[in-house]
């Protein structure tokens, strides 16, 4: 069969051993009762007010990862290239102008 | 004849009704009017388009013309539409009527309405004229309509600073660029003494007559190398290449929410647009010699760009804090794709980024406006702020997440498809360095899309927010567009084969299109 | 067209044999033998008393956690949800090895290594979810640092298996299929070239994406107070193991046939066949084992340095090689 039928046709195996895995979990599943009072506590703080869930924010989420690696890749790309100030953008524009006009010409007079 | 009026038909009927609008607020003040007004204008447009559709593909078998006026090309402008044209068109008409019932829940409170739906009518007029267009000038003129209303929509919170900066930074680069495509047009028009595209076209491969605009005028190998370089610098902006990418990431999170899925999904899909017709139909790879070199080189320039787009952009999504611009970023990351797909130069090539566009369009379109639901609620953009709004909507996430799904390219949905195809183009074509930077931007894209999971549903609520139910008017399109994008998915045998290979097939073989153009001018003409 | 009989023995194939059962049997027996060696490497018994040779250890811990233990439930939980991306992750495994011959039901076109790879990127989005779904701050680190070494360990899975079956199927009818990569290859210096240089990233790109010593990061179990998969009891903690094995499992059986050629000189045919692929198997998991047993854990940033300039670069110049063709 061709690949894109092929993909239809597995994923759908996919899915129907993905529903039985599903099923056969939640029949396993006994939910412990929380009485309550007796709720585990979170990091030393009970889950009753919001300020329980103050957890590593969103946009913190690679903060010890990818900013320590990628950290000189990002200063280029985000503190030089992507400054927001227009004249910045106006010079790797113009970049690309020039390049796509001189490119041209070269090939109709060069390349005949 | 009906059928050709149905070509000709969209724009005018779409621009006369967005300005009798505004007259209409003189008598009445019920917004409920308005958005009524906008849907009925919406659903008429994509019946139209259904039905051109309908024609390009099982009646006619090939372009349908209209000329506007009865004056035969190349002297009248004319719409031609072919397979691309309709396939474009419906996805957009499909897309706006979407938007259109979203917007009619997003804009309850908000002042000013009216001009909103004007320039949301405008938008689509834009967008449809660009698409059905047949005359190169007449592009130009559509692009002004479509950029005119883009600009006024990015800047539709006019206290907001951002939003009028992002405006203003648009409008001005915007302008530039459609000015460039306007000198390019006079090089076109020196050359070759015509503006029509199938004229170009026909004299771009043969440089012979063509009827009522004769023979060459001028050196059209300097001319035509002149106005792609140009024509290319301009719709790279409209499509938001790198380096012309840099509106984008502020010009979409400002913009209104429905706005932002629209210009995401389809304005940057009209720059995509362009470009093919411009490397396919009207310049070639089998035109005449030095043009067709100059065609090629631009191709590879582009696929460069377009590749170089997907990483930056894919490295950027990560560090974004506003989750609007993290979807926009998105976006310049997979036109990148469906950039470097069309510029490989193989039929190949050319329907998966065809199938790209459809499945980006429909499932950034679905992330914006479910993530349009959760920033309403939370009332901000900030991911921070919107910890754990997700539980409260559980519906909305549950699209949100079928749509990253889809952007992230996991089967069975609609953009593993694209993604397996463009896998097979580059491979194909002997690219295989294509097929990493694809795999390097997905991986990083998986990340951002991750984050922002995370941030919306996974992360407890740091704070109070209004308990709400979620309501049918936004959920109507968002299960409207989940269902587009499963069915897209599971139909992908059949969709390609029936619809793709058709438009690949007319796009490398332009001669239907030229060749529809002259029996016009013979049927008008006399 | 797909018939009935054809149907039935997909469906059978998928859950039992090479599918659900198998993998997951096969990754619990996995978890043994590499629980063991590394007991033996340092000195110790290893798991010994349940069953022969404590074989049936993996079993226990897993049904205890199945049906023995109870649920913690507080406030916020997502289990039902982890459990649905982790029964897809299990599901798409299960499939991807019908990609392989020995499979009695064998799918096979022209790229579909690409949706082989696919599907195997199911089960990794399903595992890098599990840490960030409860507000414990060493889980969410955990699966940050976790997500970062996807980020870089992934491609190079990727790559390597791209780069192979381009070069190994490039002269059959399915070019780019799993299938015909295995079963009939076209072998020649090229050929050999990239299969070593793929089978060095891909191993050790096996333990990055595994979290295996000296990668194990995300599980830094006196750093991150148990890490990763600490806030899991019960069932949904017994599925997350299942996957984590089969997933190793899956990987290094994959490796065993792209890389080292199934059951070579033997073919697919021949019973003693599977003998052979038992023992390339275990020839590679005593590799990894060794590795994991002989370091220690290193840190993220050099964990990324020694993926991009080992791994990532051997296995873009295995795909050059591989497109020169």
């Amino acid at each position: 069969m061709d690949v894109l039928t092929l993909t239809v046709f597995t994923t759908t195996l996919m899915l129907l051993v993905g529903l039985i895995v599903l099923i056969s979990y939640l029949v396993v599943r006994k939910e412990g009762s929380s009485k309550s009072g007796s709720e585990p506590y979170l990091c030393g703080e009970s889950m009753d007010d919001f300020k329980a869930y103050i957890s590593v924010g969103s946009s913190n989420l690679y903060w010890g990862s990818i900013s320590a690696i990628l950290k000189k890749f990002y200063e280029v790309l985000r503190d030089r290239v992507h400054t927001g100030i227009l004249n910045d953008w106006l010079v790797l524009m113009s970049l690309w102008f020039f390049t796509a006009v001189i490119i041209s010409f070269m090939v109709v007079f060069v390349g005949g | 004849m009906v059928e050709l009026i149905t070509v000709g038909l969209t724009p005018p009927l779409l621009i006369a009704m967005a300005f009798s609008l505004p007259i209409f607020t003189l008598v009445v003040k019920r917004k409920l009017f308005y958005d009524i007004y906008a849907l009925v204008a919406l659903t008429i447009a994509l019946i139209l388009s259904l039905y051109n559709y309908y024609l390009v593909f099982y009646v006619v078998r090939g372009p349908i013309i209209y000329p506007f006026g009865g004056w035969p090309p190349p002297v009248g402008i004319v719409y031609e539409v072919d397979t691309l044209s309709a396939y474009f068109g419906i996805i957009v008409s499909v897309v706006m009527l979407l938007i259109g019932i979203y917007s009619v829940w997003y804009l309850r409170g908000v002042s000013g309405y009216e001009w909103y739906y004007t320039l949301l009518l405008g938008l689509e007029a834009g967008m449809i004229g660009c698409i059905y267009t047949g005359d190169a000038f007449n592009l130009f003129v559509m692009l002004e309509v479509l950029s005119v209303a883009a600009y006024g929509l990015v800047a539709f919170y006019r206290t907001s600073h951002e939003a009028i900066e992002a405006g203003i930074k648009y409008s001005l680069i915007g302008a530039v660029a459609t000015t460039i495509y306007f000198i390019a047009l006079v090089f076109i028009y020196g050359a070759f003494g015509t503006l029509n595209m199938a004229d170009i076209a026909f004299k771009s491969r043969t440089a012979s007559e063509f009827p009522f605009s004769g023979v060459i005028v001028g050196n059209i190998h300097l001319a035509s190398a002149i106005a792609l370089a140009l024509s290319m610098w301009a719709f790279t902006f409209k499509a938001a290449v790198v380096p012309n990418h840099f509106w984008l990431p502020d010009a979409h999170p400002a913009a209104p929410t429905p706005i932002s899925a629209a210009l995401s999904g389809l304005v940057v899909k009209v720059g995509v647009y362009a470009i093919i017709r411009f490397l396919y139909t009207i310049y070639g790879l089998d035109t005449l010699q030095p043009i067709s070199n100059v065609v090629s080189i631009m191709m590879k320039v582009l696929i460069v760009l377009g590749m170089v787009s997907a990483l930056i952009a894919s490295a950027l999504m990560i560090v974004q804090t506003d989750i609007k611009r993290l979807i926009a970023y998105s976006t310049i990351m997979h036109v990148g794709f469906i950039v470097t797909g069309l510029s490989l130069g193989t039929r190949l090539g050319l329907e998966a980024s065809l199938y790209h566009t459809i499945n980006h369009a429909v499932g950034k379109a679905l992330l914006f406006l479910s993530a349009g639901v959760l920033i309403n609620v939370a009332r901000s953009r900030n991911i921070d702020e919107l910890s754990g709004v997700g539980r409260y909507l559980q519906l909305t996430t549950l699209t949100l997440i079928l749509s990253i799904l889809s952007l992230e390219g996991l089967p069975p949905l609609a953009g593993f498809f694209s993604k397996l195809l463009l896998y097979e183009a580059f491979i194909s074509s002997g690219l295989a360095i294509l097929a990493v930077v694809l795999i390097v931007s997905s991986a990083f894209a998986l990340l951002a899309y991750i984050k922002l999971l995370y941030g919306v549903y996974f992360k407890l609520p740091t704070r109070e927010f209004n308990k709400v139910k979620e309501e049918w008017v936004y959920l109507t399109p968002l299960l409207i567009l989940t269902a587009l994008l499963i069915v897209l998915g599971i139909t992908a045998p059949l969709f390609v084969n029936e619809v793709l290979s058709r438009i690949s097939e007319e796009l490398t073989n332009p001669m239907k299109y030229i060749m529809a153009a002259e029996k016009v001018i013979r049927v008008l003409g006399g | 067209m797909v018939y009935i009989h054809e149907i039935l023995l997909a469906v059978i194939s998928v859950l039992i044999y090479p599918g659900l059962i198998f993998l997951i049997v096969l990754g619990l027996l996995t978890q043994w033998f590499m629980r063991k060696l590394v007991g033996r490497l340092q000195n110790r018994i290893g798991p010994k008393y349940v069953g022969p040779l404590g074989l049936a250890q993996p079993f226990a811990d897993v049904l205890k956690l199945m049906f023995v233990k109870e649920e913690l439930s507080f406030k916020g939980r997502l289990d039902k949800f982890l459990a649905i991306f982790m029964a897809l992750g299990l599901g798409a495994l299960a499939t991807a090895m019908l990609f392989t011959p020995i499979s009695p039901y064998v799918v096979k076109a022209p790229y579909d290594v690409i949706v082989f790879i696919y599907l195997m990127f199911w089960a990794t989005v399903a595992f890098s979810l599990i840490g960030l779904s409860l507000s414990n701050p060493y889980t969410i680190v955990g699966s940050s640092r976790l997500l970062t070494q996807i980020l870089f360990a992934e491609p190079v899975i990727v790559i390597s298996v791209i780069a192979t079956t381009l070069v190994l199927s490039r002269s059959s009818e399915t070019p780019l299929s799993m299938y015909s990569s295995i079963v009939n290859p076209r072998l020649d210096m090229l050929g050999l070239v990239v299969i070593v240089l793929s089978l060095i990233a891909f191993l050790l790109a096996i333990m990055v994406k595994a979290m295996i010593k000296p990668f194990d990061i995300p599980e830094a179990e006196t750093e991150l107070a148990g890490g990763l998969l600490a806030e899991l009891s019960g069932p949904t903690l017994a599925l997350a193991i299942i996957l984590h094995y089969s997933e190793i499992a899956f990987l290094t059986l994959i490796a065993t046939l792209l890389f080292l050629g199934g059951p070579y000189p033997l073919s697919y045919s021949d019973y003693l066949g599977s003998l052979v692929i038992t023992v390339k198997y275990l020839v590679m998991l005593f590799i990894i084992t060794l590795i994991r047993a002989s370091v220690g854990r290193i840190r993220i940033e050099q964990a990324a340095s020694i993926v991009v300039k080992y791994m990532l670069t051997v296995s873009v110049v295995a795909l050059i090689i591989a497109s020169l063709a």
